[in-house]
């Protein structure tokens, strides 16, 4: 890696920038202040850093462990589909130390946990319809003896035939929820009216979300029957609700608590709620704590993963490399529950355009039930499946055509005042336009172009590749009602801060970003807010952190919360000193408004102003709201406005592939990324090299292999190869975007979470662009482009 | 049978029950309370586990509880003294070389027995060191620009 550049000098010079425009203008400020107060725009560091580094931050399993607490074991499916025909648990019981031994039908509730379709139990009843399906729920004294116990538990199950691919499903007739469709135009005319056509299908691979933190739940019995749970989830709220419904309990009596988790990356979303349940479960039958963790193979093999897709299309293009019309169908493997898969496969029929426009399109989706693990949320939630579509087919034709891949991009590419397919305005897409061309200049694309062409002449055994992906990425829940979040601010008596908001800290730094955005809001430094765990009692009916917009909607709830009481100590200030105006800045109150502040001689410091407001009786709590303005989509018809905006960047990457054994290796990266006024560079660009190469990890080395019965064979660490440090590139720079602000997002900024993994979309085409170096057309890559794939590649004769 | 053993963590003697299969990391979390390695996958693929045993970093999980008789260990927890972060432990909070922070602890432990050794790595054997320690979150840059700066500061301070 070459160490005299970039990151750092782009984060500064971005931080700079990013400063420089959100000084809202207040007259001039001595205190130069904005990096050490924290205020959004600089880049505070890691509100939980200083625990991390020094090992005292908890995760689950690092809480101290309650007096008497169980350890939960679960029994699960070892075949992919059948009937239950015995569950006998006798033996189990009688194992000393074990305190519960528990099937559905000591479920005192409902057996359901599917959040968004019910169509999924706690534990089986009479059908298993995947391997890893919780069976039966061993609670005792020691790990080992629920292991013991476990195997004392006799289940036997008549196989049936699985239904493992879409292909099979589609056959059958099985999928999860409706299938559904986005039109304009006339595509099967002007399909066939088209210069040119071409037909093919797009498949990916799904992905292990493999956060280090495994799934884990604790449970703990409280006062009246109420329960406790402190859970590796993005999601408190769904389990709040589902281990309500599961144990028959009003929701007021569980609470679900989560400090942080050990990454997510979508596969807590909604699969957290499973362990959750069972160990509230356990709580409820035994009276004492229960912690369920699953170690790292029970966790590979049970929860959901990315989504396969196998997209079959039809395009029509003229000469220029323009297209006329779009024909796809997308169908992905959502596993035997609905779990989000019908919201991830809407996501990735909204994403099908990417950043064209394409007049004539038709997207049809199919959410395809099989007897596989569910499939689930993972960063880009469908995005990233129905981008590589339009763009493996612009790939496709910029080698027929011999049109250079930025070109074609641009030809086709959206203008200010179009249209996305499902009817929304792509707002601020010139931006697009602007990053595409900057960035072409940026990565010297047509030089190094010139240059790999002369490497690749003069190698070989050695190939190299270029790529590029852009995106245009939708930010809102396309489930409108989960656009709304809550907060609860308070200000005690000694000015300190207390922020509680219904986000999850998942390495995402959203409680750094929603502090900055506390701090700014109230005027005091950053170091004064303590951003409090996330909980169900505190801030009620939260949304997923999810689609990016954790910050977003939370953000903006605290922002609403600490307003309230901005305005209510602006008042006080104001009489309190007979002044016209108020500033609050950096912890001090100063006289004045906009643009005439008298920063020479503060008014008070806002902890005298605080002990001041109290004795007056002013409210120091505020509980927020936000619900994002005008978002509507209508499935039926597939038009709408489900997106509040977009987000756009684009990556551009350079390998070298050894033709003789497929390896492949990342040599030059480049993106730059639009994340409005960021709130904090330094984390956002944090998030752009992390979503990059877990990108790339999907592109190229992580493949999910199954037996012919359904059981996921690659079930550790040892057989399913996730990026490790060897894999960065030796030229890596993420820039920010500095000609972009978003009226509508929190403080102008934009989210940032699942964007960036579609640059790693680029590593795919740049691998292709080497082995089309041979002359082959055309080139026949699926992600995972392994090393196996793109050998063969090499050695099959050129087309 | 259950075996006794001695051992010395974070500059602190210990005496301990163990069982013959029971794994170091077992023992440090839940017979010692010291939670920083973490169990990633207990099967010496993560290196979440990491901690530094007479002088080299080794997978807590692969190591029998029985085999750190005598052993000299160090984990994240002894790093900092009087407040002061370590420069490695300072440099991945600058460098944001931490998201979830999960496999923070194992991570400086493996770069810490590296500039233990040899307080000038290049990148190729920083590249080596962390080779065995997974990070889902950060990307890996951020770190090994870390590592690299934390040996600056080291090479400054002991200059
Ligand atoms: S837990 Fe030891 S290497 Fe993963
Ligand atoms: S910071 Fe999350 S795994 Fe490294």
């Amino acid at each position: 890696m070459k160490t005299e550049t970039m990151p750092q000098k782009s984060t500064e010079k971005e931080v700079k920038q990013v400063v420089v425009s959100s000084d809202s203008g207040a007259g001039a400020n001595p205190v130069d202040a904005f990096v050490k107060s924290g205020k959004v725009g600089s880049s505070p560091s890691h509100l939980s850093g200083r625990e991390h580094v020094t090992g005292r931050s908890q995760f689950i399993d690092d809480i101290p462990k309650p007096r008497n607490m169980l350890y939960v074991k679960v029994l699960t499916s070892p075949v992919a589909h059948g009937i239950v025909r015995e569950l006998d648990c006798e033996e189990a019981r009688k194992v000393p130390g074990v305190k519960a031994v528990l099937t559905y039908r000591d479920i005192p509730g409902e057996n359901q946990i599917g959040a968004i379709l019910p169509d999924e139990t706690c534990l089986a009843e009479e059908h298993v319809h995947f391997v890893g399906e919780p069976v039966a729920v061993v609670a005792a004294e020691t790990a080992e003896i629920a292991e013991e116990a476990m195997g004392k538990i006799r289940l036997n199950i008549e196989e049936l035939t699985p239904v493992l691919t879409i292909d099979d499903a589609v056959a059958k007739n099985q999928f999860v929820g409706p299938i559904r469709k986005i039109e304009r135009g006339n595509v099967d005319e002007m399909l066939k009216n088209s210069p040119h056509y071409l037909e093919g299908k797009v498949v990916n691979g799904g992905q292990e979300h493999f956060y280090l933190e495994t799934q884990s739940a604790l449970a703990i019995p409280e006062d009246s029957g109420a329960i406790t749970i402190y859970s590796s989830t993005q999601n408190p709220n769904e389990i709040q609700r589902m281990a309500s419904n599961v144990l028959g309990k009003p929701q007021s009596e569980v609470t679900v608590d989560v400090k942080r988790i050990g990454g997510g990356f979508g596969g807590k979303e909604s699969q957290a709620t499973s362990w959750a349940s069972i160990a509230a479960l356990a709580a409820h039958h035994t009276g004492l704590p229960c912690l369920c963790k699953l170690d790292r193979e029970e966790d590979m093999i049970s929860t959901g993963k990315r989504h396969v897709f196998e997209s079959t299309y039809r395009v029509g293009f003229d000469d220029n490399g323009k297209i006329l019309a779009f024909d796809v169908v997308l169908c992905s493997n959502a596993g035997a529950v609905a779990d989000a898969s019908t919201s991830i496969l809407e996501r990735a029929m909204l994403h099908a355009d990417n950043i064209y426009n394409i007049d004539n399109i038709r997207v049809i989706g199919k959410p395809c039930r099989t007897n596989l693990h569910p499939a689930t949320a993972f960063r880009g939630f469908g995005g990233p499946q129905g981008i590589l579509v339009i763009e493996t087919i612009l790939e496709i034709i910029a080698n027929k055509l011999k049109i250079d891949p930025f070109d074609i991009r641009l030809r086709n590419i959206y203008k200010e005042g179009d249209k996305a397919h499902y009817g929304e305005p792509v707002k601020n897409v010139r931006h697009m336009e602007t990053i595409l061309k900057k960035l072409r200049h940026d990565s010297d694309w047509d030089e190094r172009k010139r240059k790999v062409a002369e490497f690749n002449a003069k190698n070989k055994y050695l190939k190299k590749g270029l790529g590029v992906a852009p995106v245009k990425f939708g930010i809102s829940f396309t489930a409108a009602h989960l656009n709304q979040a809550g907060s609860l601010v308070h200000v005690y008596f000694d000015g300190s801060v207390s922020v509680s908001h219904g986000a999850i800290e998942m390495g995402q730094e959203v409680n750094t970003k929603i502090g900055q955005i506390a701090a700014t809001t109230l005027g005091v430094p950053l170091s004064t807010v303590r951003v409090e765990s996330t909980n169900t009692k505190r801030v009620a009916n939260s949304s997923p952190t999810a689609a990016s917009s954790g910050c977003d909607l939370n953000g903006q709830a605290v922002e609403n919360a600490a307003m309230q009481i901005h305005e209510r100590l602006t008042e006080f200030a104001k009489t309190l000193f007979n002044v016209s105006g108020v500033r609050f800045e950096d912890g001090m109150v100063y006289a004045g408004e906009a643009g005439k502040v008298n920063y020479a001689e503060p008014l008070i410091s806002f902890n005298e102003l605080i002990k001041k407001a109290y004795f007056q009786r002013v409210d120091l709590t505020a509980h927020g709201f936000y619900a994002s303005p005008g978002i509507w989509f209508d499935r039926e018809k597939g038009v709408g406005n489900p997106f509040l905006y977009f987000v756009y960047g684009a990556g551009v990457t350079e390998v070298t592939v050894d033709t003789l054994t497929g390896q492949t290796k990342l040599d030059y990266v480049r993106i730059l990324h639009d994340s409005g006024q960021s709130l904090n560079p330094a984390v956002d660009i944090g998030q752009i090299y992390g979503a990059y190469i877990q990108a790339y990890g999907w592109a190229t080395t992580e493949e999910l292999v199954y037996s012919e019965g359904g059981k996921l064979l690659s079930n550790s660490p040892a057989t399913y190869k996730i990026p490790t440090y060897g894999d960065v590139p030796t030229e890596f720079y993420a820039e920010l975007f500095s000609g972009s602000t978003n009226e509508l997002g929190v403080k102008r900024s934009k989210a940032n979470g699942e964007p960036p993994f579609i640059y790693g979309e680029s590593v795919l085409f740049a691998i292709a662009d080497a082995i089309a170096s041979t002359g082959k057309y055309p080139v026949n890559l699926s992600i995972p482009a392994t090393p196996e794939k793109v050998w063969k590649e090499f050695c099959s004769e050129a087309g | 049978m259950k075996h006794t053993i001695t051992l010395n963590v974070n500059g602190q003697k210990y005496t301990v029950d163990v069982e013959p299969q029971e794994k170091l990391l077992d023992v440090l979390r839940d017979k010692l309370d010291i939670t920083s390695p973490k169990k990633g996958c207990e099967m010496g693929e993560c290196g979440a586990c990491t901690v530094i045993m007479n002088g080299k970093a080794v997978n807590s999980c692969l190591v029998l509880a029985v085999e750190s008789q005598d052993a000299v260990i160090t984990t994240v927890e002894a790093l900092h003294a009087d407040g002061k972060l370590h420069p490695l432990q300072q440099a991945f909070i600058d460098a944001g070389a931490v998201q979830c922070g999960f496999c923070t602890p194992g991570m400086i432990m493996s770069a810490k027995a590296l500039l233990d050794t040899n307080p000038t790595p290049t990148e190729m054997e920083i590249k080596e060191a962390i080779a065995g320690n997974f990070c889902r979150c950060t990307g890996y840059k951020p770190i090994v620009d870390a590592i690299q700066s934390a040996a600056a500061v080291m090479k400054k301070e002991g200059a």
